[in-house]
């Protein structure tokens, strides 16, 4: 899903004041490149302009580190036996 | 929407799309689960539920469309059906309301935080964990679907029957929950 709403408020921003997207629309974009749903324009905007600006960098950085620590500490390890069980449980369905 | 077709597998296929389609993702099933219901026996119970369903609606599952999307939507609904009636957990905030102030203008002011990327490195205990915990339940879910099981907005948006801008607007409420919570923790524990 690719969202053309950021490309249209870059468009009337960048009228607004020169070439530069608010400081919302480029948190927004930051969103968008982390979860892999922005679009080829807010990918290329992010590569040439915001992953060199430091507030941003810095954002997108917590936000990336944050969300690597969430895949390595919040795996509950599922029981032992609970595929078993499951397996068996359809198997009594089925007889 | 697409039709629901019944498909008629015959036995063997069935045992052979439960195990080759299903059952790979009891881990990451039990781990929304766990974080669903914050409690080990629920959570167990939930994995079990789901697959029986899962099992017993097999017919109205197509062969190789992702099989992910389909169960997490099942245990979604198994859980906001049949366990959040009976859950510890304290009374939901209106999500409604916390949606339409969040997506009114000024919620879209960032969020500013002294949380460094250090301070959340260091953080090797059980912190992480036990912020997102901390979270309502559906701002912790979109936190799992997104950010651990790597879910687009679009499937998100399938999976807990909400439009995508709503899954993007919790989203981001979620993530700035969650660095409040960090920033508080980091607090605790000494960082600047």
């Amino acid at each position: 899903m690719k969202s053309n709403s950021t490309n249209e408020s870059n468009s009337q921003n960048n009228q607004e004041s020169g070439n530069q997207p608010n400081h919302n629309q480029c948190l927004k974009m930051l969103e968008l490149v982390l979860d892999g749903e922005a679009s080829e324009e807010e990918q290329e905007y992010f590569e040439q302009h915001l992953q060199n600006c430091m507030p941003y960098y810095e954002i997108y950085n917590l936000d990336k580190t944050i969300r690597g620590m969430i895949k390595e500490k919040c795996c509950k390890k599922v029981p032992e036996g609970l595929a078993d069980e499951i397996r068996n449980k359809i198997g009594d369905i089925t007889q | 929407m697409s039709e629901v077709q019944k498909r008629g597998y015959s036995l063997g296929k069935k045992e052979e799309i439960f195990d080759q389609e299903f059952l790979p993702h009891i881990d990451s099933m039990y781990n929304f689960a766990y974080r669903l219901t914050l409690d080990e026996d629920d959570s167990k119970d939930l994995v079990q539920d789901t697959f029986l369903k899962a099992y017993r609606f097999i017919d109205s599952f197509q062969q190789g469309t992702n099989a992910k999307a389909w169960l997490f939507r099942i245990l979604k609904n198994s859980f906001i059906n049949d366990f959040r009636k009976k859950s510890k957990e304290p009374a939901k905030v209106d999500y409604q309301e916390v949606e339409t102030v969040y997506n009114s203008e000024d919620v879209d002011t960032p969020m500013t935080t002294d949380l460094r990327v250090e301070t959340v490195q260091d953080m090797i205990g059980d912190e992480i964990s036990n912020a997102l915990n901390s979270l309502d339940v559906d701002f912790r879910t979109v936190i799992i679907l997104c950010d651990l099981e790597g879910f687009k907005y679009d499937e998100m948006a399938k999976i807990l029957d909400i439009p995508i801008g709503t899954v993007r607007s919790r989203l981001h409420r979620a993530r700035n929950l969650l660095k409040e919570k960090l920033s508080e923790y980091a607090k605790k524990m000494g960082y600047k």
